[in-house]
């Protein structure tokens, strides 16, 4: 059962509960134990929640040696195939769902359907198939009794898990964590003294004959217990208050280096607001749940435990009159704590809502007015303010319908314990001074009844953010490195072969593509805006990896290089490039820190960079203000021109760099760009084609395609998509020239 | 000088290997420099400093057209006639008061006044916001309301009673 839980740690979302899928494979592999013969084996499991008709029920395909299996759900064998009787495997994919079927006897059956969401695994499934029929012996290659279950169901964190993980933070604190529970026993014990003292107080020193000696006695010690228990309450607050530090410390460490190393697919899936809010918010209120609210669990728990034996053992009658109202509060707590789980849900959906919105349209401000859209996006963020508000009335409501009522009923248990108390002092059977100290018990009693109560919205809160929190940090990276991956030092020969991708899985951008570039060459890409330019861009990068086919670099596939290493030899200089909030040499060697000011110079000046840097007040200790704001466009393309080449790399990929410069600017970049395509593979993206004349060869990209490829002047002859372009954007320059002569 | 560095782009930083090879005189003109290296010799050159805080004494000597003539990687390593000469000019170029001291340092909404004490002379002045203060390094670069520069050189210098009052806005 490993494998299902591991892949339940996938993305899929399924609305099956993972005890469901558990119960019917077991039906299933009780079913199979029957049908498959001695030397038989079946060990792959793949489940789809759609059966024949498309309607939503479990079915499962399970691959053996000889033989292919479907059952439904519930155990009843649906389809059997020999598989070798199989010619061929097909995969067909359709919208929201696709299918394998095989073909046999020259006709073609379906084995399976299944929605999107599983394809992954069922692509698998088809190799698999296809590999066997072709003679993969499976009893060689894995163990008899190992299993692989493909089932895909997403773990929702359960309590106890988040939990867990939680607490795993504590542990490294346990010597500071044993130090708070002593303090926190010591506060205990010491605050159930003082109605002993008091029913002596009452009884000895105030009752029939008067006791000043005794009177002193008993302050003496109540000052001093009262003493005690402020020392230790403000030794045991510094402690929590450290301990939260430390924790909230490592926490925020751990899950950013988590998202650090996450692949870029990640953060195309969750927007940056929201991964601050969990870096942020999220965290801040784990913080307040491990250093403060477990602890005054403890305190609480163990008041509750000690007042209840001393009650019971004043007056036994008494002690369970006083319980009542306590009976009440353990009855509705866990029905309130239900529905308080569903609307604090609610509440955080909606304020990340708010705070999505905020970042988009703030820091897109110039969009917003340059559309003139300003009264709507204050309208779009009332909408959302309204939501976020009733949201919150709802938790309100929620606490109302609750938490009056419960203590109106400790308050008439209260009343009881007076009346019968009263009773039993006024017959004799009790002291007054035994009431007094017994309802100051109860009271105490009733505290932490009480805090405890409280303690669930917020330890609801808090453990509602750390499920958030633990969502982010149990999502693995798309891209995996091969734990024996290669460190190459790269020529720069790169090979697509028959590579297809897609954003979403199953709708390719690129498709079917094979390209080879040889080490040193200048290849330019163009093609009109969505044909996949970047996207070929990425791959080369591995920031994802393609869905089908192989990208090489010197006849390497790039899943078997170490990706620092990779990406290390690769420049790319984006169209909009992001510069941090540092000095320009701090931007520059931000790939190559430990680069000489000479080597720093040099790049820059390779880049026609040096000049306008020497320009700046404190050159390059200049701050480059906030993503580069102090800087013009042009110049933050030519800083991150020298970023990029600055660490030699061997291939150089500029990504429409030139196009939103003016033309001297241009020149100034292709200038530098010339420069720097010596001995090094260069991919030049651009739109304006006239970047690219250089280029030894270009190739022309449509829908995901390569369309054609060849030197200028043989795209130009040839009269293809390559010369349309050129021939709009030539009309297009000579147009803006007449135009400007006639000025 | 320091080990020679290793390129890889060609370029025209003509850089000082050995520190013999310069000598650097007061020009003709005012504050302009004559530089002799190897065997040539430039008239009417100015210093520039690339980083005049990640590395101070890193020079390019300039001339009258703006080509870069001579780059030394650390004039402290000249004859003590050049580095006179060097410093004069610098100290001339760059009016980049070093904070020596912070005497007070008072905040009154998102402005701070400072009360200062710097290599040339005492000076109160006001910075307005967060970013008018960067830190590089052990370096802070103080940018006042009127545009005017001040720098503290290494944090690790300054007094307690200075390293107090800058602690507490950072």
């Amino acid at each position: 059962m490993a494998n299902l839980m591991q892949r339940a740690r996938s993305n899929h979302v399924s609305q099956l509960e993972p005890e469901d899928v558990k119960k019917s494979l077991s039906i299933v592999k009780e079913r199979l134990r029957g049908i498959l013969s001695e030397d038989e084996h079946a060990p792959y499991f793949f489940m789809s929640d759609l059966n024949e008709e498309g309607r939503y029920d479990v079915r499962w395909l399970v691959v053996g040696d000889r033989r292919l299996f479907v059952f439904s759900g519930s155990g009843s064998l649906e389809k059997e195939i020999r598989i070798g009787d199989i010619s061929s495997v097909w995969f067909r994919d359709y919208i929201g769902s696709a299918e394998i079927g095989v073909c046999v006897d020259d006709s073609f059956e379906s084995l399976i359907r299944f929605r999107r969401n599983r394809a992954e695994d069922f692509r698998k499934a088809a190799t698999l198939i296809e590999e066997i029929k072709n003679g993969l012996d499976l009893a060689l290659n894995i163990r008899p009794d190992s299993e692989f279950i493909y089932a895909g169901v997403q773990n929702q964190f359960g309590r106890r898990e988040t939990l867990s993980w939680l607490l795993s933070f504590l542990r490294p604190h346990w010597p500071h964590m044993l130090l708070g529970l002593l303090l926190s026993i010591g506060i205990t014990g010491l605050s159930l003294v003082p109605p002993i003292l008091m029913r002596s107080l009452i009884d000895n020193a105030l009752g029939a004959e008067k006791d000043i000696q005794l009177l002193v006695t008993l302050a003496i010690y109540l000052i001093t217990i009262y003493a005690f228990s402020t020392l230790l309450n403000i030794g045991q607050q510094y402690l929590l208050a450290h301990i939260g530090r430390q924790v909230i410390f490592s926490m925020r460490k751990s899950l950013y280096a988590h998202i650090q190393r996450l692949s870029l697919s990640f953060y195309d899936r969750m927007s940056s607001g929201r991964i601050l809010s969990r870096i942020l918010d999220d965290v801040g209120r784990v913080q307040w749940f491990l250093a403060w609210g477990i602890p005054s669990l403890v305190v609480n728990a163990l008041l509750l435990v000690g007042v209840g034996i001393i009650l019971f053992t004043i007056n036994l009658r008494l002690a369970a009159l006083a319980l009542i109202p306590v009976t009440f509060t353990a009855l509705g707590v866990p029905r309130f704590r239900r529905r308080a789980r569903k609307a604090y849900h609610k509440s955080w959906r909606r304020w990340s809502d708010v705070s999505s919105l905020l970042v988009d349209t703030i820091s897109g401000a110039i969009t917003v007015k340059s559309f003139a859209r300003e009264d709507s996006e204050i309208e779009r963020l009332e909408e959302k303010l309204r939501r976020l508000i009733q949201s919150d009335k709802e938790i309100t409501v929620l606490h109302l319908q609750f938490f009056p009522l419960l203590g109106f009923l400790a308050s008439l248990g209260a009343v009881m314990v007076w009346w019968f108390g009263g009773l039993a002092v006024v017959g004799g059977e009790l002291s007054l001074g035994t009431l007094v100290a017994f309802v100051n018990y109860m009271w105490m009693f009733y505290n932490p009844v009480n805090s405890i109560t409280n303690l669930i919205q917020p330890l609801q809160q808090a453990l509602t953010s750390g499920e958030r929190v633990l969502e982010v940090m149990t999502v693995e990276s798309d891209v995996k490195e091969d734990p024996n991956a290669l460190e190459l030092e790269i020529k720069g020969n790169i090979k697509f072969v028959d590579v297809t991708f897609g954003y979403e899985p199953y709708i390719p951008v690129v498709h079917k593509i094979n390209l080879e570039i040889k080490a040193g060459e200048m290849v330019g890409i163009v093609g009109p805006s969505g044909s996949g330019k970047t996207t070929l861009v990425k791959l080369i990068m591995r920031h994802y990896d393609p869905i089908e086919g192989r990208i090489e670099i010197d006849g390497v596939d790039v899943k078997r290089l170490r990706l620092d290493a990779l990406r290390r030899q690769i420049g790319v200089v984006q169209q909009e490039p992001i510069l941090f909030d540092d000095s320009v040499l701090f931007n520059i060697s931000y790939g190559k820190p430990e680069a000489q000011p000479e080597e720093i110079i040099a790049a820059a000046k390779a880049a026609n960079a040096h000049q306008f840097i020497m320009n700046l007040p404190l050159a390059y200790d200049s701050p480059v203000g906030e993503r580069g704001s102090r800087l013009s466009g042009g110049e933050r393309q030519r800083v991150a021109i020298a970023r990029a080449i600055l660490t030699n790399p061997k291939i150089l990929i500029l990504d429409e760099a030139t196009s939103s410069v003016d033309t001297i600017t241009e020149r100034q970049i292709q200038e530098a760009m010339d420069r720097l395509v010596k001995n090094r593979t260069t991919i030049v993206i651009a739109h304006r084609l006239s970047t690219l004349q250089n280029a030894d060869r270009i190739v022309v990209m449509d829908k995901g395609k390569i369309v054609e490829t060849g030197t200028h002047e043989e795209l130009l002859k040839s009269g293809g998509l390559y010369a349309q372009l050129y021939q709009a954007q030539f009309a297009e320059e000579a147009g803006l020239k007449a135009v400007q002569e006639a000025r | 000088m320091a080990g020679e560095v290793k390129m890889f782009f060609e370029h025209d930083l003509r850089t000082v290997n050995d520190p013999k090879e310069v000598a650097i005189t007061d020009g003709s003109k005012f504050n302009e420099l004559d530089v002799r290296f190897i065997d040539q010799v430039f008239r009417g050159v100015v210093p520039r400093l690339p980083f005049p805080l990640s590395y101070p004494y890193f020079v390019i000597l300039v001339d009258e057209q703006g080509n870069e003539v001579v780059t030394i990687r650390d004039y402290r390593l000249l004859d003590e006639k050049s580095q006179k000469a060097l410093e004069r000019s610098l100290d001339r170029t760059y009016f980049m008061p070093r904070i020596i001291a912070i005497r007070n340092l008072e905040t009154s909404g998102d402005e701070f006044i400072w009360d200062v004490d710097t290599d040339r002379g005492q000076r109160v002045f006001r910075t307005r916001g967060r970013r008018s203060i960067s830190l590089v390094g052990n370096r802070v670069v103080i940018v006042d309301v009127e545009d005017n520069m001040y720098i503290i050189f290494d944090v690790y210098s300054l007094d307690k009673k200075s390293r107090g009052h800058l602690e507490s806005i950072f």
